[in-house]
C-alpha cells in the first residue's frame, strides 16, 4: 500500500463508488505513469469521466485508494486534495469552463496568480504564442471560437507545469479540424514537460494520440486494446 | 494566502461586461438604500436623545412652595387639526423675569410669543387666528423648540387665570444649579418617549424586513453563471474557503461601494430632512446625528450580511462543484419543511380556541404569527416542486408542463424569489387590520346616532359652566365637585356629578332610568356606589341633606376617562336650591367633528386660556389613531413595493440566465410566445400559491385575532381588502417584465454556452 507501482503518476486501487444505485465504479484499478498519455474510452454512463474525478480528487471513493506518488489522496480533506488539485494537476474539459469575465489571457495566468507565482504573465503569453492564440488573448471566452477556447483550457491546464493533465472529453464540442489542433497542443506540450494526460473521450481518433487504452464499461475496466 | 483569490474575486466584480454591470449597479442601489434607510433609522435614537434634551432645557424649574408674583406657567397640550400644539400659559408680573430658552421677551396678558411654524398657520387660517385672539409680540427661537414645525405658544394670560398653587418658576432645565426640573401642577410637559417616536422608529426598522429581502435577492443576482464560475475555480483547485473567499471579496466590494454611495447620501440628504415628517415626528437636521464608528458599522454589517447570503447560497455549488458544472437536479426538499408552517397554524388556532387567559392566549397567537412567517417560505419550495410534478403528469398545455418540470428540476428557484413577498403579503395583511383595528378602538363614542366627544375641564371659575351651556356646539355639560359630607353618620368626601340628564345620556350608558330633580346613589366605570339614602354635604357654609333615591344608576363612559362620583345629583334637584356649587372640573361633550372641537378651543382660548384639556381629542399625543395609520400605511407600502421590485429585478435576471437554454429550444423551432409563458408560468405557479398561503394564514390569523379581541371578523377582511389588492397590482406589474425580458436574439453566445 501507498506507493504507484513502477513510479506511476496516479494511480487507483480498487475503486469503487456509487451514486444511489447505480454503481459508477465497480473495482477499478489503474496506473499512469510519468508522462503517458493515457485514453479511457467507454460509452455513455461507463464510468470515464467519474474516474477522471476520482483520479484528480474531486471525488472520493467509496472504496478503493487513489495515490498521487506515494501520497494517498483519498484519505485527504478537501482542502488538502484542493491543494493539490491546484499545484500538481491540470484540467480540461469538454466546454473548457473558463472563466467568462476573465479575457484568455487572465484565465491561462489564474492558476499561478492564485499559488502568487511571480512570473504568472510571461509564462502564460509563452503558452499562448505556443498555442497560437496570442492575437485574441485580450478577448472573453464568448468573444473567441470553441477551438480557440478550448486551446485557452489546455494552455491554463498547463500553465503551472502540472504533473498531470486530466481532460474530459477535450474535443467533444469542437470539429475535427479544431480538435486535432487541440490534442496537437496538449500532446505535445504534455510529453515536451513531461506530464502524464489521463483523456477521457468516446473517439477512437482521441484515443489515437494515447500512449495506451484503458476501456471501461458499466463500471469496470473490461480491457486494454493497446 | 487569501489575498490571490480575493483579488480574484475583486477582479470578478469589476470584469463582467455590461450585463454584470448591471446585476453590480443594481446590488450596490440596493445597499445604498438599505445604508440610508439603516442610518436613518439610527439617527432616530440621537434626535430622541437631543429632543429629550431639548425638552429638558425648556422645562421649568419651580420654586418649593406656592407664592404670589414671579411668573407662573401652565403648560396644556392641545392640537389643531391633526397637529399637536403645546399652549404654556404665562402669568408674570412685571418684575424680574426667568426666560424660557428661545425665547427673549414674555407676553403680557393678552400677548403671544408662538413658534415659526405656529406665525405661518397665523398668517394663513382663519380658525387658527379664532385660537389665538392675542398680539403676537414675538417668536420661539429654535433653542426653545424640538422641532422647526414644532406648534408652541407662549400665551400671557392675567395672574388670576393660574391657579394658586402653580409655583412660581425659578430657572429652566439644568441653568438652576442643585435643582430639579419638574412638572407644574396639571401639566402634562411633552415625554420625549413618546409612543409615535417609539412607532417612528419601528417603522424605520419595520423597512430593514424588505430591505433584506431586496439586498439578499440582489446578492443572489446572475446566481446560476456565478455559481458555475465558482464550481469551475473548486475544480480548478480552489478550496472550499478559498472559492469562498472569491464569493465574498465580489460581493464585500459592490456592497462597500453602495455603502459609500448611501452614506453620501445620507450626509446630503440630511439637511433637507428639517422639512421632512416621519408620521408627526419631525426634527432639527442637526439632531439627526450617526457617528462615524457607526456608520463604519453600518457599512460592516450590511457587507457582510451581503457576503454571507451569497455564501449561503452559493455553499452547495462550492459544496459539490460537479453537480453544479452539470446543472443537475437539486435534491427534493423534505416535506418536514411543512412543519413550522404546521405548527405556526396550531398556534394561531390554539390562541383562538385555547381555555385560557387573555395573555397566554396573545402570547401563543404572536408566536404563531412569527412561527407562520418564518414557515411560509420553508414550505413553499415543497409545494411548489410537488405541483410542478402534477402539473407535468397531467395533460396541460406545454408552456405548463415545461415550467412544471423545471419546478421539479429546481424546487427552491422560483420559490426563493417569490419568498419575499409572500413574506411581505402575510405581513400586511396583518398589519393593515392591526392599524384599522387601533383606529377603531379610537374612534369618537357612538350614541343616538351622534358622534359624541368629552372633554375634562379643570374649572377655574364656575362661570364658564353656564357660558359652556349656552354655545351652540355644545350637547352636554356637567360638573365634578369633591365636596365634605356625612355618609351613613360618618364623615366622608363625597364626589358629586351634577348635570342634567340629557346631559349623562350623551355621556355615559346606563343613564336612561335618570329623572331630572332626583339624585341617585352612582357607580362610574365600576366604581362603588353609595350604600345610603341620605348624604349630608357641606357646600360653601351651607350643608345639606341629599335624599338619594333608591334606583341605582351604573354607569359606563362612553370614551375612557378618570370620572369618579358616588353620587349622582340633578343640576335642578331642590337640595341645590338653584345654586349647584362651584366644579373642580367639567366634562363637556359636542359632536365629534373637527370644526365642533375648533369652536370649542377657540371659546377656551378666550376664556379661560390656561384651562387644560383631557379626553378624546383629534391629536392626543402618542395616541394619534392618523399618525399611526399613516406609519404603517407607508411602512407596508415601501415594504410591498420593495419586494415587487426586488420581485422583478430578480425575476428579470433569472430570465436573462435562461437565455442560452431558451436559445437551444428556440433553434429546434419552439415559440418565443411558448418560452415566454414558460418563463412567465414558472415565476407564476410559486407566485399565485405562495399568496394564496399567505392570505390563508393570515386569514387564520385574523379570524382567531377577531376572537381573543372580540372583533368582527367581516370588517377585518374589509380592513385587510386594499393590502390584498394594492399587493396584486404589484406582484401583476412585476410580472409584466417577464414576458418583455424574454424577448431575445438567439446568439452564438448563448448556444456556445448551453
Amino acid at each position: 500500500m501507498g506507493e504507484t507501482r513502477g513510479g506511476a503518476a496516479v494511480a487507483g486501487r480498487g475503486l469503487r463508488l456509487r451514486f444511489g444505485a447505480t454503481v459508477a465504479l465497480d473495482g477499478v484499478d489503474i496506473d499512469v505513469g510519468r508522462g503517458e498519455i493515457l485514453a479511457v474510452m467507454g460509452r455513455s454512463g461507463s464510468g470515464k469521466s467519474t474516474l477522471l474525478h476520482v483520479l484528480s480528487g474531486v471525488l472520493v471513493p467509496d472504496q478503493g485508494e487513489v495515490l498521487f506518488g506515494a501520497q494517498r489522496l483519498d484519505t485527504l480533506g478537501d482542502a488538502a486534495r484542493s491543494r493539490i488539485r491546484l499545484r500538481h494537476f491540470g484540467f480540461v474539459f469538454q466546454f473548457g469552463d473558463l472563466v467568462p469575465e476573465l479575457s484568455l489571457r487572465d484565465n491561462v495566468e489564474l492558476p499561478l496568480r492564485l499559488v502568487g507565482a511571480k512570473d504568472a504573465a510571461a509564462a502564460a503569453q509563452e503558452l499562448l504564442e505556443e498555442f497560437e492564440i496570442a492575437a485574441v488573448a485580450s478577448r472573453r471566452p464568448g468573444q473567441v471560437s470553441g477551438g480557440q477556447a478550448q486551446r485557452a483550457a489546455v494552455a491554463r491546464a498547463l500553465v503551472q507545469r502540472p504533473e498531470v493533465v486530466f481532460a474530459d472529453e477535450p474535443t467533444g464540442a469542437l470539429d475535427s479540424v479544431s480538435g486535432e489542433l487541440v490534442l496537437d497542443a496538449l500532446t505535445a506540450a504534455a510529453r515536451r514537460r513531461g506530464a502524464a494526460v489521463v483523456v477521457v473521450t468516446h473517439e477512437a481518433r482521441v484515443a489515437a494520440y494515447a500512449d495506451r487504452t484503458l476501456l471501461l464499461r458499466d463500471g469496470r475496466v473490461e480491457g486494454e486494446p493497446r | 494566502m487569501i489575498a490571490p483569490w480575493l483579488r480574484l474575486g475583486l477582479r470578478l466584480a469589476v470584469a463582467g461586461g455590461h450585463r454584470a454591470a448591471g446585476r453590480l449597479a443594481l446590488m450596490a442601489c440596493g445597499v445604498a438604500v438599505g445604508t440610508v434607510v439603516l442610518l436613518g433609522a439610527l439617527s432616530v435614537p440621537a434626535v430622541i436623545s437631543e429632543q429629550a434634551a431639548r425638552e429638558q432645557a425648556r422645562t421649568p424649574v419651580l420654586a418649593d412652595t406656592p407664592a404670589a408674583g414671579g411668573v407662573r406657567m401652565v403648560p396644556v397640550d392641545d392640537a389643531i387639526g391633526a397637529r399637536p400644539l403645546t399652549r404654556v400659559a404665562v402669568a408674570a408680573d412685571g418684575r424680574a423675569q426667568v426666560l424660557p430658552p428661545g425665547v427673549a421677551v414674555l407676553p403680557a396678558a393678552g400677548e403671544v410669543v408662538v413658534s415659526p411654524a405656529l406665525a405661518r398657520l397665523l398668517e394663513v387660517d382663519e380658525r387658527v387666528r379664532g385660537r389665538f385672539p392675542q398680539r403676537v409680540v414675538g417668536t420661539i427661537g429654535p433653542a426653545g423648540l424640538m422641532a422647526p414645525d414644532e406648534l408652541r405658544a407662549y400665551v400671557g394670560v392675567p395672574t388670576g387665570q393660574v391657579p394658586a398653587e402653580v409655583p412660581p418658576v425659578v430657572g429652566f432645565g439644568s441653568a438652576v444649579a442643585g435643582r430639579t426640573a419638574s412638572t407644574a401642577a396639571g401639566a402634562a410637559w411633552a415625554d420625549a418617549f413618546t409612543t409615535e417616536r417609539v412607532m417612528a422608529f419601528a417603522f424605520a426598522l419595520f423597512l430593514l424586513a424588505p430591505l433584506g429581502v431586496f439586498l439578499a435577492t440582489c446578492a443572489r443576482l446572475s446566481a446560476v453563471s456565478r455559481d458555475r464560475r465558482l464550481a469551475a475555480i473548486r475544480l480548478l483547485g480552489a478550496t472550499r474557503r478559498q472559492a469562498q473567499l472569491v464569493n465574498a471579496g465580489e460581493n464585500a466590494l459592490v456592497t462597500a461601494v453602495g455603502a459609500t454611495l448611501g452614506t453620501v447620501l445620507f450626509v446630503a440628504l440630511r439637511p433637507l430632512s428639517g422639512s421632512w415628517h416621519l408620521g408627526r415626528f419631525h426634527w432639527y437636521p442637526a439632531d439627526a446625528r450617526v457617528s462615524a464608528p457607526m456608520i463604519v458599522a453600518v457599512g460592516v454589517a450590511l457587507t457582510g450580511y451581503a457576503v454571507l447570503v451569497a455564501a449561503v447560497a452559493s455553499a452547495p455549488a462550492i459544496r459539490s462543484p460537479l453537480a453544479a458544472r452539470r446543472d443537475a437536479p437539486a435534491a427534493a426538499p423534505s416535506p418536514r419543511r411543512l412543519l413550522i408552517l404546521a405548527v405556526g397554524a396550531v398556534l394561531v388556532a390554539a390562541a383562538a380556541l385555547a381555555p385560557a387567559g387573555f395573555t397566554v392566549r396573545a402570547a401563543l397567537l404572536a408566536a404563531g404569527v412569527l412561527t407562520c412567517a418564518a414557515g411560509l417560505p420553508l414550505a413553499l419550495p415543497v409545494l411548489t416542486s410537488r405541483a410542478g410534478r402534477a402539473f407535468a403528469a397531467v395533460r396541460v398545455p406545454v408552456a405548463l408542463r415545461l415550467a412544471g418540470r423545471r419546478l421539479d428540476h429546481t424546487p427552491s428557484v422560483a420559490p426563493r424569489l417569490v419568498a419575499g413577498i409572500v413574506v411581505c403579503v402575510f405581513v400586511s395583511a396583518i398589519g393593515l387590520v392591526a392599524a384599522s383595528t387601533y383606529a377603531a378602538w379610537t374612534r369618537p363614542g357612538e350614541h343616538n346616532g351622534v358622534s359624541t366627544l368629552s372633554y375634562d375641564l379643570p374649572a377655574g371659575n364656575a362661570a364658564l359652566v353656564p357660558d359652556l351651556r349656552a354655545q351652540p356646539f355644545v350637547i352636554g355639560v356637567a360638573a365634578t365637585r369633591t365636596l365634605p359630607g356625612v355618609v351613613t353618620g360618618q364623615p366622608h368626601p363625597v364626589p358629586v356629578l351634577v348635570a342634567d340628564c340629557a346631559d349623562l345620556r350623551h355621556m355615559f350608558t346606563g343613564a336612561q332610568d335618570c329623572r331630572d330633580g332626583q339624585a341617585y346613589p352612582a357607580s362610574i366605570d365600576g366604581t362603588d356606589a353609595t350604600d345610603t339614602t341620605t348624604v349630608e354635604i357641606t357646600t360653601g357654609d351651607k350643608t345639606i341633606n341629599v335624599p338619594v333615591a333608591a334606583t341605582k344608576l351604573t354607569l359606563q363612559s362612553r370614551l375612557p376617562s378618570s370620572r369618579n362620583a358616588a353620587i349622582v345629583v340633578t343640576r335642578t334637584a331642590p337640595a341645590w336650591q338653584g345654586q349647584p356649587p362651584a366644579p373642580d372640573s367639567i366634562i363637556v361633550s359636542l359632536h365629534a367633528s373637527e370644526a365642533d372641537t375648533d369652536r370649542l378651543y377657540q371659546f377656551l382660548a378666550v376664556h379661560a386660556p390656561a384651562i387644560a384639556v383631557q379626553g378624546y381629542t383629534p391629536v392626543q399625543r402618542g395616541f394619534d389613531p392618523a399618525a399611526m395609520l399613516t406609519l404603517i400605511a407607508a411602512g407596508l407600502a415601501i415594504a410591498v413595493l420593495l419586494s415587487g421590485a426586488a420581485f422583478a429585478a430578480a425575476a428579470t435576471d433569472r430570465v436573462i440566465e435562461r437565455r442560452p437554454a431558451n436559445s437551444s429550444l428556440a433553434v429546434l423551432g419552439t415559440p418565443r410566445r411558448q418560452l415566454a409563458a414558460t418563463e412567465l408560468a414558472f415565476l407564476a405557479i410559486p407566485l399565485a400559491m405562495g399568496v394564496a398561503i399567505a392570505l390563508a394564514a393570515a386569514a387564520l390569523v385574523l379570524l382567531s385575532a377577531a376572537n381573543l379581541l372580540n372583533l368582527d371578523p367581516a370588517q377585518l377582511s374589509a380592513d385587510a381588502a386594499p393590502a390584498v389588492w394594492a399587493t396584486i397590482a404589484v406582484l401583476l406589474a412585476a410580472l409584466a417584465v417577464v414576458p418583455a425580458a424574454s424577448r431575445h436574439r438567439i446568439t452564438p453566445e448563448h448556444l456556445r454556452r448551453q
